[in-house]
């Protein structure tokens, strides 16, 4: 099973030579300026790696996923729970630090064909190395919700207050818990990803 | 609580781990170990395991994951940071050895030194990922922790639009 560009595009790693960086716009300036300034650079130090997806033969960049390697240590887990986990002290994870589209190009799919992209790139390495989660980073509510839709669980939510609590905020005794903080961690296990390639593969 | 870690206070914790390992050391040279001084053991074994996890505790605290203590630090911070700590580590690993000489003989030891066992294991692997170059260090809260655990040994099974976009984009 292999990876389906969409039409007139292809995908493939950050190159200089090739890609147009300066005129990448998305609406997010932290963004932009990552791609332009900083991506080849981690790109270069194996901190990350950029997939860029492109128009055929142009040099315009659709959008951009980075991808990281990640490490999630466990401490402190409740004695029920450790014993299951049968001595894991900590838990291999891909983290999609960065998605982007154009700004032109956004509505047409293209940041789910990223994500996919970035999904696919993490059952190679669960097959190769082993990988427990996927982690992303939402920056605001919209990038939120688009990745929940695909079953991305928010980590850091602001616990639910219990109604006592909700008496002392509104006398002062206590803060109010607020909304999410963006950017929003979010995550989605590896089980969960397997078990999708299994249902579109056909068992042969 | 609106505090935020630093990294003195890291230092802090890690030097307590190491002053009871000091205590706990000289306390294990005792020739013939009486009632006394076996309690007095066991005493260091369960505060040391209880200090090792108030360590590891401040790495899970919501503001440390919130400000992204790890991911936010620079190299050398994090290197500096990760020397201080593994002499804690690898003091608490020989008085584990040690006990484990003498493993048995007085009752509580030996659940006591699985905890600090785990807890030291645990330890470890924070450093390894403070460390590691290859990969980021991610840190959440105890709460998520959990919320991933239990997500890896009971996942759910994927929605609808994943699978209808996994599909589109494969061949």
């Amino acid at each position: 099973m292999a990876f389906r560009c969409p039409e007139g595009c292809t995908l493939g790693k950050l190159d200089k030579s090739i890609h147009d960086r300066a005129s990448f716009v998305c609406g997010e300036e932290a963004l932009d300026e990552y791609l332009r300034a900083q991506a080849r650079q981690d790109q270069d130090k194996s901190v990350s790696v950029t997939h860029v997806l492109a128009r055929d033969g142009t040099a315009t960049i659709l959008g951009y996923c980075t991808i990281a390697n990640a490490d999630v240590p466990l401490a402190v887990v409740p004695k029920d729970v450790a014993r299951k986990l049968s001595k894991k002290t900590h838990l291999p994870a891909l983290l999609i630090a960065r998605l982007a589209v154009h700004k032109e190009a956004q509505g047409q799919g293209f940041g789910t064909a990223l994500l996919m992209y970035a999904l696919d790139i993490s059952i190679r390495q669960s097959e190769n190395s082993g990988l427990a989660l996927v982690i992303v980073d939402a920056k605001h509510q919209k990038a939120a919700h688009f990745y929940a839709r695909y079953g991305f669980a928010p980590l850091h939510v602001p616990q639910v207050r219990r109604p006592l609590y909700g008496l002392m905020a509104a006398i002062g005794l206590r803060k109010v818990a607020g909304p999410p903080s963006f950017p929003q961690r979010m995550f989605l296990v590896m089980s969960t990803v397997r078990q999708t390639m299994a249902q579109v593969v056909p068992k042969s | 609580m609106t505090s935020s870690i630093t990294y003195d206070e890291m230092e802090y914790r890690s030097f307590a781990v190491l002053a009871k390992t000091a205590k706990t050391s000289s306390a294990l040279r005792t020739k013939k170990p009486t009632v006394v001084t076996n309690v007095i053991l066991l005493w260091d074994l369960i505060t040391l395991g209880y200090l090792v996890r108030h360590l590891l505790k401040l790495f899970h605290r919501p503001d440390a994951v919130r400000n992204r203590l790890l991911e936010t630090a620079t190299p050398e911070q994090l290197e500096s940071l990760a020397a201080r700590m593994e002499f804690s580590h690898s003091r608490t690993a020989q008085i584990i050895c040690r006990f484990n000489g003498i493993k048995g003989e007085f009752p509580g030891h030996p659940a006591a030194l699985e905890e600090l066992e785990r807890r030291n294991e645990e330890f470890g692997a924070l450093l390894a990922a403070i460390r590691s170059d290859e990969s980021v260090a991610i840190l959440v809260s105890a709460r998520d922790q959990e919320r991933i655990i239990r997500s890896l040994l009971d996942p759910e099974p994927p929605n609808e639009e994943l699978v209808s976009a996994f599909r589109r984009y494969h061949v």
